[in-house]
Protein backbone atom coordinates (compact mmCIF):
# COMPACT_ATOMS: atom_id res chain seq x y z
CA UNK A 1 0.00 0.00 0.00
CA UNK A 2 2.42 2.62 1.06
CA UNK A 3 4.55 1.40 -1.87
CA UNK A 4 1.49 2.41 -4.34
CA UNK A 5 1.36 5.60 -2.77
CA UNK A 6 4.72 6.33 -3.42
CA UNK A 7 4.42 5.26 -7.12
CA UNK A 8 1.50 7.48 -7.18
CA UNK A 9 3.51 10.10 -6.39
CA UNK A 10 6.13 10.16 -8.46
CA UNK A 11 3.85 9.70 -11.04
CA UNK A 12 2.18 12.57 -10.44
CA UNK A 13 5.16 14.83 -9.71
CA UNK A 14 6.32 13.52 -12.86
CA UNK A 15 3.02 14.88 -15.05
CA UNK A 16 4.75 18.46 -13.62
CA UNK A 17 6.68 18.68 -16.62
CA UNK A 18 4.16 19.04 -18.71
CA UNK A 19 4.20 22.47 -18.37
CA UNK A 20 7.30 22.80 -19.24
CA UNK A 21 6.81 22.89 -22.73
CA UNK A 22 5.58 26.25 -23.54
CA UNK A 23 5.53 28.07 -27.16
CA UNK A 24 5.29 31.50 -26.61
CA UNK A 25 7.04 32.95 -23.38
CA UNK A 26 7.33 37.13 -24.07
CA UNK A 27 10.14 38.45 -22.85
CA UNK A 28 10.15 41.54 -19.96
CA UNK A 29 13.06 43.74 -20.93
CA UNK A 30 14.35 45.74 -17.99
CA UNK A 31 14.34 48.79 -20.38
CA UNK A 32 11.03 48.68 -21.18
CA UNK A 33 8.85 51.66 -18.89
CA UNK A 34 7.53 54.68 -19.31
CA UNK A 35 9.30 57.27 -20.91
CA UNK A 36 10.24 60.43 -19.54
CA UNK A 37 11.15 63.71 -21.68
CA UNK A 38 13.46 66.16 -19.76
CA UNK A 39 16.19 68.04 -21.76
CA UNK A 40 20.00 66.72 -21.00
CA UNK A 41 21.60 68.98 -18.70
CA UNK A 42 24.03 71.08 -19.68
CA UNK A 43 26.72 69.69 -17.41
CA UNK A 44 29.51 72.43 -15.69
CA UNK A 45 32.45 70.56 -15.02
CA UNK A 46 33.11 72.36 -12.00
CA UNK A 47 32.50 70.81 -9.31
CA UNK A 48 32.80 73.39 -6.82
CA UNK A 49 29.72 76.31 -6.74
CA UNK A 50 30.82 79.97 -7.63
CA UNK A 51 28.05 81.42 -10.46
CA UNK A 52 25.08 79.62 -10.47
CA UNK A 53 25.85 77.88 -13.86
CA UNK A 54 27.99 75.44 -11.91
CA UNK A 55 24.68 74.40 -10.44
CA UNK A 56 24.13 72.54 -13.38
CA UNK A 57 24.70 68.62 -13.64
CA UNK A 58 24.16 65.53 -11.17
CA UNK A 59 24.22 65.68 -7.59
CA UNK A 60 24.44 62.46 -5.96
CA UNK A 61 24.29 61.04 -2.60
CA UNK A 62 21.71 59.33 -0.14
CA UNK A 63 18.40 60.08 0.33
CA UNK A 64 17.83 59.50 4.15
CA UNK A 65 14.76 59.04 5.59
CA UNK A 66 14.10 62.31 8.38
CA UNK A 67 11.76 60.74 10.89
CA UNK A 68 11.24 60.73 14.42
CA UNK A 69 12.84 57.24 16.36
CA UNK A 70 9.21 56.40 17.02
CA UNK A 71 8.45 56.58 13.02
CA UNK A 72 11.57 54.56 12.62
CA UNK A 73 10.75 51.72 14.90
CA UNK A 74 7.98 50.86 13.07
CA UNK A 75 9.85 50.82 9.30
CA UNK A 76 12.94 48.51 10.77
CA UNK A 77 10.39 46.16 12.28
CA UNK A 78 9.04 45.62 9.21
CA UNK A 79 11.31 43.74 6.94
CA UNK A 80 9.29 45.08 3.51
CA UNK A 81 9.85 48.41 4.46
CA UNK A 82 13.69 47.82 5.02
CA UNK A 83 14.57 48.66 1.68
CA UNK A 84 12.72 51.92 1.90
CA UNK A 85 15.60 53.58 4.18
CA UNK A 86 18.28 53.25 2.15
CA UNK A 87 18.14 54.77 -1.22
CA UNK A 88 20.12 57.08 -3.29
CA UNK A 89 19.18 59.95 -5.66
CA UNK A 90 20.59 61.53 -8.53
CA UNK A 91 19.31 65.36 -8.18
CA UNK A 92 19.81 66.60 -11.81
CA UNK A 93 20.04 70.39 -12.32
CA UNK A 94 19.16 71.13 -16.31
CA UNK A 95 18.53 74.15 -16.88
CA UNK A 96 18.46 77.71 -15.16
CA UNK A 97 17.06 80.68 -16.93
CA UNK A 98 16.85 83.66 -15.16
CA UNK A 99 15.92 82.92 -11.41
CA UNK A 100 13.80 79.58 -12.76
CA UNK A 101 15.72 76.02 -12.32
CA UNK A 102 14.23 72.75 -13.90
CA UNK A 103 15.31 69.93 -13.35
CA UNK A 104 14.83 66.15 -12.70
CA UNK A 105 15.11 63.53 -9.76
CA UNK A 106 15.80 60.24 -9.83
CA UNK A 107 15.75 58.06 -6.69
CA UNK A 108 14.31 53.93 -7.05
CA UNK A 109 14.30 53.83 -10.22
CA UNK A 110 11.44 56.99 -10.63
CA UNK A 111 12.58 59.69 -12.61
CA UNK A 112 10.29 62.63 -11.60
CA UNK A 113 10.53 66.54 -12.94
CA UNK A 114 11.13 69.09 -10.98
CA UNK A 115 10.95 73.48 -11.34
CA UNK A 116 11.38 76.01 -8.82
CA UNK A 117 13.03 79.21 -7.79
CA UNK A 118 16.68 79.84 -7.71
CA UNK A 119 17.65 82.52 -5.34
CA UNK A 120 21.01 84.02 -5.03
CA UNK A 121 22.54 85.75 -2.09
CA UNK A 122 26.20 86.95 -1.23
CA UNK A 123 27.10 83.68 0.86
CA UNK A 124 25.45 81.55 -1.35
CA UNK A 125 22.03 79.71 -3.34
CA UNK A 126 18.62 78.36 -2.15
CA UNK A 127 16.77 76.88 -4.17
CA UNK A 128 12.65 75.62 -3.18
CA UNK A 129 11.47 73.43 -6.49
CA UNK A 130 8.25 71.51 -6.80
CA UNK A 131 7.36 68.05 -8.35
CA UNK A 132 5.29 68.03 -10.89
CA UNK A 133 4.50 64.62 -11.88
CA UNK A 134 1.46 63.99 -9.99
CA UNK A 135 2.24 60.71 -8.51
CA UNK A 136 1.64 60.52 -4.69
CA UNK A 137 5.46 60.38 -3.86
CA UNK A 138 5.64 64.34 -5.33
CA UNK A 139 7.15 66.80 -3.13
CA UNK A 140 9.41 69.96 -2.29
CA UNK A 141 13.12 69.83 -2.15
CA UNK A 142 14.14 73.10 0.05
CA UNK A 143 18.20 73.19 -1.02
CA UNK A 144 21.02 75.67 -0.25
CA UNK A 145 24.82 75.76 -1.02
CA UNK A 146 27.28 77.95 0.22
CA UNK A 147 29.62 79.65 -2.31
CA UNK A 148 33.07 77.90 -2.96
CA UNK A 149 31.32 75.01 -1.28
CA UNK A 150 30.83 71.58 -2.73
CA UNK A 151 28.07 69.98 -1.25
CA UNK A 152 24.02 70.83 -1.41
CA UNK A 153 22.08 70.27 1.39
CA UNK A 154 18.35 70.37 1.69
CA UNK A 155 15.75 68.22 2.47
CA UNK A 156 12.23 66.99 1.12
CA UNK A 157 9.24 66.92 2.15
CA UNK A 158 5.88 64.57 0.55
CA UNK A 159 2.82 66.55 -0.05
CA UNK A 160 0.41 63.76 0.89
CA UNK A 161 2.36 62.87 4.17
CA UNK A 162 -0.62 60.55 4.91
CA UNK A 163 0.22 58.42 2.21
CA UNK A 164 3.62 57.56 2.57
CA UNK A 165 5.64 55.57 4.88
CA UNK A 166 8.49 57.97 4.58
CA UNK A 167 7.57 61.44 3.85
CA UNK A 168 10.78 63.64 4.69
CA UNK A 169 14.13 62.88 3.57
CA UNK A 170 17.40 64.97 3.80
CA UNK A 171 20.30 64.72 1.93
CA UNK A 172 23.72 66.14 1.31
CA UNK A 173 24.77 65.55 -2.41
CA UNK A 174 28.28 66.06 -4.15
CA UNK A 175 27.86 67.03 -7.83
CA UNK A 176 29.38 64.18 -9.81
CA UNK A 177 29.87 63.90 -13.68
CA UNK A 178 28.85 60.91 -15.52
CA UNK A 179 31.67 58.88 -17.16
CA UNK A 180 30.90 55.39 -18.84
CA UNK A 181 33.75 53.34 -17.58
CA UNK A 182 33.65 49.63 -19.43
CA UNK A 183 36.01 48.17 -17.19
CA UNK A 184 34.42 48.67 -13.75
CA UNK A 185 33.88 45.33 -12.13
CA UNK A 186 31.40 43.72 -10.24
CA UNK A 187 32.83 41.88 -6.85
CA UNK A 188 29.58 41.16 -4.70
CA UNK A 189 26.97 38.64 -4.86
CA UNK A 190 23.91 39.11 -5.90
CA UNK A 191 20.58 37.67 -4.15
CA UNK A 192 17.08 38.14 -4.31
CA UNK A 193 15.89 38.61 -1.29
CA UNK A 194 12.23 38.14 -2.68
CA UNK A 195 13.15 35.14 -3.91
CA UNK A 196 13.91 32.30 -2.03
CA UNK A 197 12.71 28.80 -0.78
CA UNK A 198 13.02 27.21 2.42
CA UNK A 199 15.31 24.53 3.27
CA UNK A 200 15.77 21.82 5.79
CA UNK A 201 19.03 20.91 6.76
CA UNK A 202 20.44 18.03 9.02
CA UNK A 203 23.81 18.22 10.55
CA UNK A 204 25.29 14.83 12.89
CA UNK A 205 26.03 16.72 16.64
CA UNK A 206 28.87 15.39 18.61
CA UNK A 207 26.74 13.25 20.64
CA UNK A 208 25.06 11.37 17.68
CA UNK A 209 22.06 13.30 17.47
CA UNK A 210 21.17 14.73 14.24
CA UNK A 211 19.88 18.10 14.36
CA UNK A 212 17.67 20.06 12.37
CA UNK A 213 17.42 23.10 11.14
CA UNK A 214 15.70 25.73 8.46
CA UNK A 215 17.88 27.99 5.96
CA UNK A 216 16.87 30.22 3.53
CA UNK A 217 18.58 29.55 0.13
CA UNK A 218 18.33 32.53 -2.36
CA UNK A 219 18.13 32.98 -6.16
CA UNK A 220 21.37 33.98 -6.31
CA UNK A 221 24.33 34.45 -8.79
CA UNK A 222 27.48 31.71 -8.41
CA UNK A 223 31.49 33.52 -8.01
CA UNK A 224 30.80 32.57 -12.17
CA UNK A 225 29.86 35.60 -12.20
CA UNK A 226 33.27 37.65 -11.24
CA UNK A 227 35.34 36.36 -14.27
CA UNK A 228 34.29 38.08 -17.36
CA UNK A 229 33.16 41.58 -17.52
CA UNK A 230 30.29 41.87 -20.41
CA UNK A 231 31.15 45.60 -21.32
CA UNK A 232 35.16 44.88 -21.96
CA UNK A 233 34.85 41.62 -23.59
CA UNK A 234 32.74 39.37 -26.33
CA UNK A 235 31.81 36.36 -24.04
CA UNK A 236 31.62 32.83 -25.41
CA UNK A 237 28.84 30.32 -25.69
CA UNK A 238 30.62 28.42 -23.59
CA UNK A 239 31.22 30.55 -21.05
CA UNK A 240 27.41 31.97 -21.00
CA UNK A 241 26.31 28.27 -21.58
CA UNK A 242 27.00 27.02 -18.32
CA UNK A 243 26.09 30.37 -16.00
CA UNK A 244 22.95 30.50 -13.94
CA UNK A 245 19.85 32.17 -14.69
CA UNK A 246 20.88 34.93 -12.09
CA UNK A 247 24.61 35.08 -13.29
CA UNK A 248 22.87 35.85 -16.58
CA UNK A 249 20.67 38.16 -15.63
CA UNK A 250 22.80 40.24 -13.60
CA UNK A 251 25.94 40.08 -16.05
CA UNK A 252 23.21 41.58 -19.19
CA UNK A 253 22.19 44.66 -16.24
CA UNK A 254 25.71 45.06 -15.40
CA UNK A 255 26.25 46.44 -19.11
CA UNK A 256 23.19 48.93 -18.28
CA UNK A 257 24.44 50.02 -15.27
CA UNK A 258 27.73 51.14 -16.34
CA UNK A 259 25.87 53.19 -18.54
CA UNK A 260 24.06 54.79 -15.99
CA UNK A 261 20.56 53.18 -15.84
CA UNK A 262 17.95 54.01 -13.56
CA UNK A 263 16.81 50.47 -12.51
CA UNK A 264 13.15 50.16 -11.56
CA UNK A 265 13.24 46.64 -10.45
CA UNK A 266 14.21 46.61 -6.70
CA UNK A 267 16.08 44.18 -6.64
CA UNK A 268 18.60 45.08 -9.31
CA UNK A 269 18.60 48.66 -7.83
CA UNK A 270 19.40 47.67 -4.07
CA UNK A 271 22.38 45.23 -5.63
CA UNK A 272 23.96 47.88 -8.24
CA UNK A 273 23.69 50.90 -5.66
CA UNK A 274 26.33 49.08 -3.40
CA UNK A 275 29.27 49.89 -6.59
CA UNK A 276 30.48 53.52 -5.66
CA UNK A 277 30.87 53.45 -9.70
CA UNK A 278 26.71 52.95 -10.34
CA UNK A 279 25.58 56.12 -10.68
CA UNK A 280 21.64 56.16 -12.03
CA UNK A 281 21.13 59.34 -14.37
CA UNK A 282 19.04 57.63 -17.98
CA UNK A 283 15.98 56.38 -18.01
CA UNK A 284 17.09 55.00 -21.49
CA UNK A 285 20.79 54.03 -22.65
CA UNK A 286 20.08 52.07 -25.64
CA UNK A 287 21.82 54.33 -28.25
CA UNK A 288 25.19 54.39 -25.99
CA UNK A 289 25.78 50.68 -26.00
CA UNK A 290 28.95 49.56 -27.86
CA UNK A 291 29.11 46.56 -30.25
CA UNK A 292 30.59 44.42 -27.50
CA UNK A 293 28.13 45.58 -25.86
CA UNK A 294 25.04 44.58 -27.94
CA UNK A 295 26.50 41.66 -29.21
CA UNK A 296 26.73 40.31 -25.52
CA UNK A 297 23.30 41.37 -24.60
CA UNK A 298 21.95 39.34 -27.19
CA UNK A 299 23.78 36.55 -26.81
CA UNK A 300 22.87 36.78 -22.83
CA UNK A 301 19.32 37.49 -24.13
CA UNK A 302 19.25 33.95 -25.67
CA UNK A 303 20.12 32.06 -22.62
CA UNK A 304 18.31 34.02 -20.04
CA UNK A 305 14.97 32.72 -22.23
CA UNK A 306 16.45 29.78 -23.14
CA UNK A 307 17.33 29.57 -18.62
CA UNK A 308 13.78 30.50 -17.73
CA UNK A 309 11.92 28.13 -20.63
CA UNK A 310 13.92 24.81 -20.32
CA UNK A 311 16.15 24.96 -17.32
CA UNK A 312 13.84 23.17 -14.86
CA UNK A 313 11.64 21.41 -17.20
CA UNK A 314 11.35 18.28 -19.49
CA UNK A 315 13.57 18.64 -22.59
CA UNK A 316 17.40 20.25 -23.43
CA UNK B 1 -1.45 -6.40 -7.92
CA UNK B 2 0.83 -3.72 -8.21
CA UNK B 3 2.74 -6.22 -10.29
CA UNK B 4 -0.02 -6.76 -12.26
CA UNK B 5 -1.07 -3.16 -13.00
CA UNK B 6 2.81 -2.36 -13.69
CA UNK B 7 2.49 -3.20 -17.18
CA UNK B 8 -0.53 -0.68 -18.05
CA UNK B 9 1.33 2.13 -15.95
CA UNK B 10 4.37 1.59 -18.16
CA UNK B 11 2.67 2.05 -21.43
CA UNK B 12 0.99 5.39 -19.82
CA UNK B 13 3.91 6.77 -18.59
CA UNK B 14 5.16 5.46 -22.48
CA UNK B 15 2.34 7.60 -23.84
CA UNK B 16 2.43 10.24 -22.22
CA UNK B 17 6.12 10.95 -22.41
CA UNK B 18 5.85 10.57 -26.41
CA UNK B 19 3.05 12.80 -25.62
CA UNK B 20 5.72 15.34 -24.63
CA UNK B 21 8.08 14.51 -27.16
CA UNK B 22 5.70 15.16 -29.79
CA UNK B 23 4.87 18.80 -28.09
CA UNK B 24 8.56 19.50 -28.26
CA UNK B 25 8.07 18.44 -32.05
CA UNK B 26 5.55 20.79 -32.67
CA UNK B 27 7.46 23.72 -31.43
CA UNK B 28 8.80 23.81 -34.81
CA UNK B 29 6.31 23.38 -36.76
CA UNK B 30 6.35 26.43 -38.48
CA UNK B 31 9.28 26.06 -39.74
CA UNK B 32 10.92 28.14 -37.45
CA UNK B 33 15.18 28.48 -36.64
CA UNK B 34 14.70 31.00 -33.97
CA UNK B 35 13.04 29.06 -31.18
CA UNK B 36 13.23 26.93 -28.29
CA UNK B 37 16.44 24.52 -28.56
CA UNK B 38 17.64 26.40 -31.67
CA UNK B 39 17.69 30.03 -29.78
CA UNK B 40 20.68 28.17 -28.22
CA UNK B 41 22.13 26.97 -31.77
CA UNK B 42 22.53 30.34 -33.43
CA UNK B 43 26.34 29.75 -34.43
CA UNK B 44 25.17 26.74 -36.02
CA UNK B 45 21.99 27.01 -37.25
CA UNK B 46 23.35 28.93 -40.18
CA UNK B 47 25.26 26.02 -41.65
CA UNK B 48 23.16 24.36 -44.01
CA UNK B 49 23.94 20.88 -43.45
CA UNK B 50 23.04 21.11 -39.50
CA UNK B 51 20.07 22.97 -40.91
CA UNK B 52 19.23 19.35 -42.76
CA UNK B 53 20.00 17.64 -40.19
CA UNK B 54 17.98 19.23 -37.45
CA UNK B 55 15.00 19.51 -38.69
CA UNK B 56 15.38 15.66 -40.68
CA UNK B 57 15.40 14.53 -37.06
CA UNK B 58 13.15 16.75 -35.39
CA UNK B 59 10.80 15.90 -37.63
CA UNK B 60 11.19 12.20 -38.52
CA UNK B 61 12.00 10.99 -34.76
CA UNK B 62 8.96 11.25 -33.44
CA UNK B 63 7.29 8.81 -35.52
CA UNK B 64 9.88 5.97 -33.87
CA UNK B 65 8.38 5.89 -30.70
CA UNK B 66 4.93 4.82 -32.29
CA UNK B 67 6.84 2.32 -34.77
CA UNK B 68 9.26 1.17 -31.69
CA UNK B 69 6.45 0.47 -29.52
CA UNK B 70 4.37 -1.71 -31.83
CA UNK B 71 7.47 -3.85 -32.06
CA UNK B 72 7.13 -4.79 -28.69
CA UNK B 73 3.37 -5.47 -28.26
CA UNK B 74 3.37 -9.46 -27.91
CA UNK B 75 -0.20 -9.46 -29.42
CA UNK B 76 0.84 -8.03 -32.50
CA UNK B 77 3.49 -10.12 -32.42
CA UNK B 78 1.57 -13.46 -32.19
CA UNK B 79 -1.21 -12.34 -34.17
CA UNK B 80 -0.57 -10.05 -36.65
CA UNK B 81 3.16 -10.93 -38.06
CA UNK B 82 2.38 -8.76 -41.03
CA UNK B 83 1.94 -5.74 -39.12
CA UNK B 84 5.13 -6.55 -37.09
CA UNK B 85 7.33 -7.02 -40.44
CA UNK B 86 5.49 -3.95 -42.11
CA UNK B 87 6.03 -1.41 -39.27
CA UNK B 88 9.28 -2.94 -38.47
CA UNK B 89 10.25 -1.80 -41.69
CA UNK B 90 8.92 2.10 -41.17
CA UNK B 91 10.90 1.96 -38.39
CA UNK B 92 14.25 0.79 -39.59
CA UNK B 93 13.67 2.72 -42.79
CA UNK B 94 13.15 5.86 -40.61
CA UNK B 95 16.02 5.09 -38.29
CA UNK B 96 18.94 4.12 -40.38
CA UNK B 97 17.71 6.82 -43.52
CA UNK B 98 16.76 9.83 -41.39
CA UNK B 99 17.01 10.10 -37.52
CA UNK B 100 20.06 7.69 -37.08
CA UNK B 101 22.26 10.23 -39.80
CA UNK B 102 21.21 13.27 -38.71
CA UNK B 103 21.31 13.07 -34.83
CA UNK B 104 24.94 11.86 -36.23
CA UNK B 105 25.91 14.97 -37.73
CA UNK B 106 24.08 17.04 -34.68
CA UNK B 107 26.65 15.07 -32.53
CA UNK B 108 29.34 16.85 -33.74
CA UNK B 109 28.02 20.05 -32.85
CA UNK B 110 26.38 18.91 -29.32
CA UNK B 111 26.49 21.47 -26.86
CA UNK B 112 28.78 21.07 -23.62
CA UNK B 113 31.62 20.69 -25.68
CA UNK B 114 34.27 17.17 -26.43
CA UNK B 115 32.69 15.70 -23.17
CA UNK B 116 29.19 15.64 -24.53
CA UNK B 117 29.87 15.72 -28.24
CA UNK B 118 31.79 12.12 -27.51
CA UNK B 119 28.48 10.92 -25.53
CA UNK B 120 26.11 11.95 -28.77
CA UNK B 121 28.38 10.43 -31.18
CA UNK B 122 28.98 7.23 -29.54
CA UNK B 123 24.84 6.81 -29.09
CA UNK B 124 24.28 7.76 -32.77
CA UNK B 125 27.31 5.22 -33.67
CA UNK B 126 25.63 2.61 -31.70
CA UNK B 127 22.17 3.19 -32.15
CA UNK B 128 22.36 2.85 -36.33
CA UNK B 129 24.74 -0.17 -35.80
CA UNK B 130 22.28 -1.74 -33.33
CA UNK B 131 19.18 -1.09 -35.67
CA UNK B 132 21.36 -2.73 -38.59
CA UNK B 133 22.11 -5.62 -36.66
CA UNK B 134 18.49 -6.26 -35.64
CA UNK B 135 17.78 -6.00 -39.53
CA UNK B 136 20.65 -8.50 -40.65
CA UNK B 137 19.97 -10.91 -38.16
CA UNK B 138 16.06 -11.11 -39.31
CA UNK B 139 17.07 -11.24 -43.04
CA UNK B 140 19.21 -14.28 -41.68
CA UNK B 141 16.24 -15.10 -39.91
CA UNK B 142 18.37 -15.46 -36.59
CA UNK B 143 15.57 -14.93 -34.39
CA UNK B 144 17.25 -14.51 -30.96
CA UNK B 145 20.39 -11.98 -32.30
CA UNK B 146 17.45 -10.26 -34.21
CA UNK B 147 15.33 -9.57 -30.48
CA UNK B 148 18.47 -8.65 -28.69
CA UNK B 149 19.80 -5.94 -30.92
CA UNK B 150 15.79 -4.79 -31.59
CA UNK B 151 15.90 -4.40 -27.62
CA UNK B 152 19.19 -2.67 -27.60
CA UNK B 153 17.81 -0.17 -30.56
CA UNK B 154 14.85 0.69 -28.47
CA UNK B 155 16.21 1.58 -25.44
CA UNK B 156 18.76 3.92 -27.21
CA UNK B 157 14.84 5.62 -29.15
CA UNK B 158 14.02 5.55 -25.75
CA UNK B 159 16.89 7.44 -24.62
CA UNK B 160 15.24 10.64 -26.12
CA UNK B 161 13.20 10.51 -22.71
CA UNK B 162 15.65 9.68 -20.54
CA UNK B 163 17.87 11.89 -21.68
CA UNK B 164 15.13 15.00 -20.96
CA UNK B 165 14.02 13.29 -17.57
CA UNK B 166 17.18 13.19 -16.47
CA UNK B 167 17.85 16.14 -16.93
CA UNK B 168 14.76 17.36 -15.28
CA UNK B 169 15.28 15.09 -12.52
CA UNK B 170 19.09 16.67 -11.90
CA UNK B 171 17.46 20.15 -11.84
CA UNK B 172 14.85 19.33 -9.33
CA UNK B 173 16.90 17.39 -6.69
CA UNK B 174 20.66 19.38 -7.58
CA UNK B 175 19.92 22.19 -9.35
CA UNK B 176 23.50 22.19 -10.92
CA UNK B 177 24.68 25.08 -13.19
CA UNK B 178 22.65 24.13 -16.41
CA UNK B 179 25.62 23.05 -18.57
CA UNK B 180 26.93 20.33 -15.92
CA UNK B 181 23.29 18.95 -15.91
CA UNK B 182 23.26 18.77 -19.78
CA UNK B 183 26.61 16.89 -19.75
CA UNK B 184 25.78 14.51 -17.03
CA UNK B 185 22.61 13.87 -18.60
CA UNK B 186 24.01 13.35 -22.04
CA UNK B 187 25.99 10.48 -20.42
CA UNK B 188 23.89 8.81 -18.10
CA UNK B 189 20.50 9.54 -20.63
CA UNK B 190 21.79 6.60 -23.07
CA UNK B 191 23.99 4.54 -20.91
CA UNK B 192 21.31 3.87 -18.21
CA UNK B 193 19.32 2.65 -21.03
CA UNK B 194 21.69 0.02 -22.90
CA UNK B 195 22.50 -1.27 -18.83
CA UNK B 196 18.87 -2.07 -18.52
CA UNK B 197 18.31 -3.52 -22.13
CA UNK B 198 21.22 -5.71 -21.27
CA UNK B 199 19.84 -7.08 -18.14
CA UNK B 200 16.73 -7.45 -19.98
CA UNK B 201 18.79 -9.55 -22.28
CA UNK B 202 20.21 -11.39 -19.80
CA UNK B 203 16.91 -12.26 -18.02
CA UNK B 204 14.67 -13.12 -20.51
CA UNK B 205 17.21 -15.05 -22.88
CA UNK B 206 19.05 -17.18 -20.12
CA UNK B 207 15.75 -18.25 -18.96
CA UNK B 208 14.17 -19.39 -22.69
CA UNK B 209 18.17 -21.16 -23.18
CA UNK B 210 17.70 -23.09 -19.70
Amino acid sequence: MKFKLIGLLLISSLFGCREAIKNDVKFVAEQDFEDIQFTEPKVSNSLVVNTKEDLLGYWVGDFDANLSDEEMDTIYGNESYSNLITRKITFSIDEIKGDSIIGHSISAGNISPFKGLLSENTSGFTMEVDEFKKTKTDGKFIIEIRKTDSILKGNWEAYSQSELKIYKRNFDLKKKLFVYDKAQELDVTFFDTDKSKEYVYATDTVDGKVEEYIDNEYYATTEKLFEKNASNEVLTTDFVSNLSKADIFILRNSIFARHGFAFRDKQLRMYFEQFNWYMPVFGDVKDELTEIEKENIDLLLRYEKNAEEYYDTFGR
Amino acid sequence: MWIKYSKYLLWIGYIYFSYLLLLITLQYIPYHTDVAFLRIKQEVIVLNHYKIAFFTHVYTSIFLMFFGALQFSNYIQKKHMKLHRISGRVYVGILLLFSGPSGLVMSYYANGGMFAQVSFLLLSTFWILFTFLSLYFILKKEIIQHQKFAIRSFALTLSAISLRLFKYLLVFFFEPLPMDAYRIAAWSGWTFNLLVAELIIYYKFSRISK
